[in-house]
């Protein structure tokens, strides 16, 4: 996960193949979390309930606590039963009284956690690269951090790679390029925050 | 580094780990960075380039990517078999969950024989799944290259109405899907493909459609996907599928997983979600945004579940004034409560086909509404009524207004003829009038000659007593200056005796005056005698003095020569006199001087000589 703690690259002593293994893992990861959600489904109306309620700042506590006291999936099932009951009170349906929801299991929670958290922290290192703000840690220089960065936010917007190249008035090959530096440049910080490197 | 890792890309991958420790002998974190670099590149060029392969089929040839999704990039691709272009879309298979979804899919678009939805050739139901379909496009006439469609998401309407025809297409084609049982339950303008010439839109993407052929398992077999709403004793699976700026409320909310199509109820709900999906997309494009826009506090599918209703249209981002009849059907097919939903998409064709031919919709029910629509749909026979409506109404203007003359003329006769009555009747009044005013006039004319006679008469009277009046006056006048002259004759015959008493005496002196004149007459002839004998006396007297005169003038003369004489004799005797003087001044005295001879004495009359004089 993003905020398990950085490593130093020194202390990891990991074969090729499981370094490869986990490389890998990060980079899809990172990839799955960029693609835009064009039609959701529960998993992703779960994974938008999950993200709000890494906004309500309930997961930066339950990290203070050590792993067998967090009761994660309570804590989201809380979270989310008071979101949707908020929801169904805001709008004309019957009432809920007596009504229970029931969710994911603890590790499917925790996955949706993971990914949400990976989102998040996504759309904060590419809002950086728009800026110009490039991770001192990240010693692979980018040709234009600054595009590349406005052009993962079109992307993550949802936007095809003809419609950024139709906005910004550039070749739809340079938007590829720009693209595959910024994902790049992302899946090595998080293998850097992942204590990989 | 850059040049570094290009050179590296081209090598493969298996030897990254290698080359890059022996690059990088001493940075091995920079060396690990590095070879996640290559990787995610490779990943990237991989997802953005062409996939792997389509497994064993080699009946299809992958061209250009035409879009990717979260689960699945479309391709164009070439089928050897049949010869033509496709699109396939090839699913991930880390992103799909499974085989049966790709199938599910397949048959749910397979169900559909419809112009307006994409057909599906072919699917492959082992890895990598894919589905092989129609490729929508067209040819271009000058060219003849195929053109490629595009979304109606990037592809926007050129106007008011293109949109509403794509609306219309689009709504075709999920009337003949649910003709066979087969609900979309994603419409958004993503799933719409425009066609590059003709314009026509086709419904792609049946990825979450339920059908009677099959369930899509995407979601309903996951135990990670499941939100289980219920009460006690009665749990509901619910399942949430859509896209959040675009569902319908009840699709946010959740929707029961085993929806029956063949079921009423369950019919009933699939079509509403479908029909909001219709007025979804005919919302954004008529107003450029979707239904549903995430807040701070909300994401768009939670502002869809909280019932909210969309913001009111009003005008397309060209700035076209949405037509109020086309704003209702939008907000009809975007009603909260399904069941004020149309209740079918064949019920949304028939209204937006109304609007486009302008024909009245369900909500144009006023007369003069459709009156307004039929003209505008039939506009020459519009003008052609409205031609015979004037014209009709000019003949029956005209008929009327001739009856109207008419009647007037017949009034108008009625009322000559009393006037000619009147006329007559004041024609009778003003002969006897005239009558009587002729009779008044001879009397008058009588009366006017006995006037003048009796005024001649009077002027006669007047005059003749002015005459005696005059008379009487001039008698009085006569008989006064008579008496003044009377008495005038009185006085003067008084003043005569007077006079003549005073002639008398007069006469008596005068008679003694002239018996006095002639004597003194007589005296007086007598000293006339004698004055003429003294005259003539006198007249003598002249003319001896004349003569006397004349010998004095003689004498004058010739006392001048002599005076002359005189005066040389005394220059000479002056002279000599000086000269004497001289002589004898010594000798004589002074009395000598004074015994000189005295000059010649002449007439007085002459004047003393300058001479002489001196």
């Amino acid at each position: 996960m993003a905020t398990s703690g950085s490593r130093s690259a020194n202390d990891v002593d990991l074969a090729d193949h499981e370094i490869a293994h986990q490389l890998e893992r990060i980079i899809r990861r990172v990839k799955q979390s960029m693609n835009y959600r064009g039609s959701y489904s529960t998993r992703d109306i779960l994974g938008a309930l999950v993200a709000r309620w890494l906004q309500s700042g309930e997961w930066e506590r339950l990290k203070l606590l050590p792993p067998a006291e967090r009761h994660l999936g309570e804590s989201v099932r809380r979270f989310i039963l008071d979101r949707l009951d908020q929801l169904h009170r805001r709008g004309h349906r019957e009432t809920l009284d007596d009504v229970t929801v029931t969710l994911p299991d603890d590790a499917a929670l925790a996955e949706l956690v993971e990914l949400a958290e990976l989102r998040g922290w996504i759309a904060q290192r590419v809002d950086e690269l728009a800026a110009g703000t490039v991770d001192p840690r990240v010693q692979i220089p980018l040709a234009q951090p600054a595009e590349s960065g406005e052009i993962l936010k079109l992307h993550l917007d949802g936007k095809t790679q003809r419609e950024i190249a139709a906005a910004r008035g550039v070749s739809l090959g340079l938007v590829n390029k720009r693209l595959a530096e910024g994902t790049s440049y992302l899946a090595v910080l998080q293998g850097i925050e992942c204590g990989l490197m | 580094m850059t040049a570094a890792l290009g050179e590296l890309e081209r090598r493969a991958p298996g030897d990254w780990p290698e080359a890059l420790r022996a690059r990088f002998p001493d940075e091995p974190a920079l060396a690990r960075q590095a070879l996640v670099w290559l990787h995610a590149q490779r990943a990237h060029a991989i997802d953005h380039g062409e996939p792997g392969g389509l497994g064993a089929s080699t009946r299809y040839e992958l061209g250009v990517r035409l879009g990717a999704g979260a689960t699945a990039a479309v391709w164009k691709a070439y089928d050897r078999k049949l010869r033509r272009d496709v699109a396939i879309k090839v699913f991930d298979p880390a992103a799909c969950p499974s085989v049966d979804a790709t199938l599910a899919e397949a048959r749910a678009a397979c169900e559909v024989q419809s112009d307006h939805v994409v057909r599906v050739h072919d699917v492959h139901d082992a890895e990598p799944p894919y589905l092989v379909m129609e490729l929508v496009g067209e040819h271009e006439v000058r060219t003849g290259a195929l053109a490629p469609g595009a979304s109606a998401a990037s592809c926007r309407p050129r106007d008011l109405w293109e949109a509403v025809r794509w609306v219309r297409d689009v709504a075709r084609g999920v009337r003949d899907a649910h003709l066979r049982n087969v609900f979309h339950r994603d419409l958004k303008p993503h799933n719409v493909l425009i066609m590059p010439i003709s314009r026509r839109a086709k419904i792609a993407d049946f990825g979450l459609a339920v059908s009677s052929a099959g369930e899509p398992a995407a979601s309903a077999t996951s135990p990670h996907a499941q939100l289980i709403v219920g009460r006690a004793g009665n749990r509901v699976a619910l399942r949430v599928a859509g896209t959040p700026g675009y569902m319908a409320p009840e699709q946010a909310r959740g929707l029961p997983i085993a929806l029956a199509p063949n079921d009423p109820a369950d019919r009933a709900t699939l079509v509403a979600v479908d029909v909001w999906g219709l007025g979804a997309i005919a919302y954004e494009l008529l107003s450029g945004r979707p239904p549903w826009q995430p807040t701070d506090e909300l994401d768009a599918w939670e502002v869809a579940a909280a019932g909210a209703r969309p913001a009111a249209l009003d005008r397309t981002p060209r700035g076209e004034r949405i037509p109020l009849r086309l704003r209702k059907i939008v907000d009809r097919a975007l009603a909260t409560a399904p069941a004020e939903r149309y209740p079918s998409a064949g019920e949304l064709v028939d209204e937006l086909d109304a609007v486009l031919a302008c024909r009245p919709t369900s909500f144009d029910r006023a007369p003069a509404r459709r009156f307004a629509l039929w003209s505008r749909r039939n506009p020459q026979l519009t003008v052609t009524a409205a031609v015979a409506v004037v014209l009709a109404a000019m003949s029956l203007g005209a008929y009327a207004t001739v009856g109207h003359l008419r009647h007037q003329r017949t009034a108008l006769a009625a009322e000559v003829r009393e006037v000619e009555a009147d006329a007559q009747h004041l024609a009778a009044q003003a002969t006897a009038a005239r009558r009587e005013l002729e009779v008044t006039e001879a009397n008058l004319h009588t009366q006017a000659a006995a006037l003048r006679a009796l005024q001649q008469a009077l002027r006669e009277a007047e005059q003749d007593y002015h005459t005696v009046v005059e008379a009487k006056e001039q008698a009085l006048h006569s008989a006064g200056v008579a008496t003044r002259a009377l008495a005038a004759a009185r006085d003067d015959r008084d003043v005569a005796d007077k006079t003549r008493e005073l002639y008398e005496g007069f006469w008596a002196r005068a008679r003694k005056d002239a018996e006095d004149a002639a004597r003194a007459r007589d005296e007086a002839e007598r000293e006339r005698d004698a004055a003429r004998a003294a005259n003539e006396q006198a007249t003598r007297e002249r003319d001896e003095a004349r003569a006397g005169r004349t010998r004095a003038e003689h004498d004058r003369d010739v006392a001048r020569a002599e005076r002359d004489r005189n005066a040389a004799a005394r220059r000479q005797a002056e002279a000599d006199v000086a000269r004497l003087i001289g002589e004898l001044s010594t000798a004589i005295g002074v009395a000598a001087s004074h015994d000189a001879p005295p000059p010649d004495h002449t007439d007085v009359s002459d004047p003393p000589t300058k001479g002489a004089t001196q």
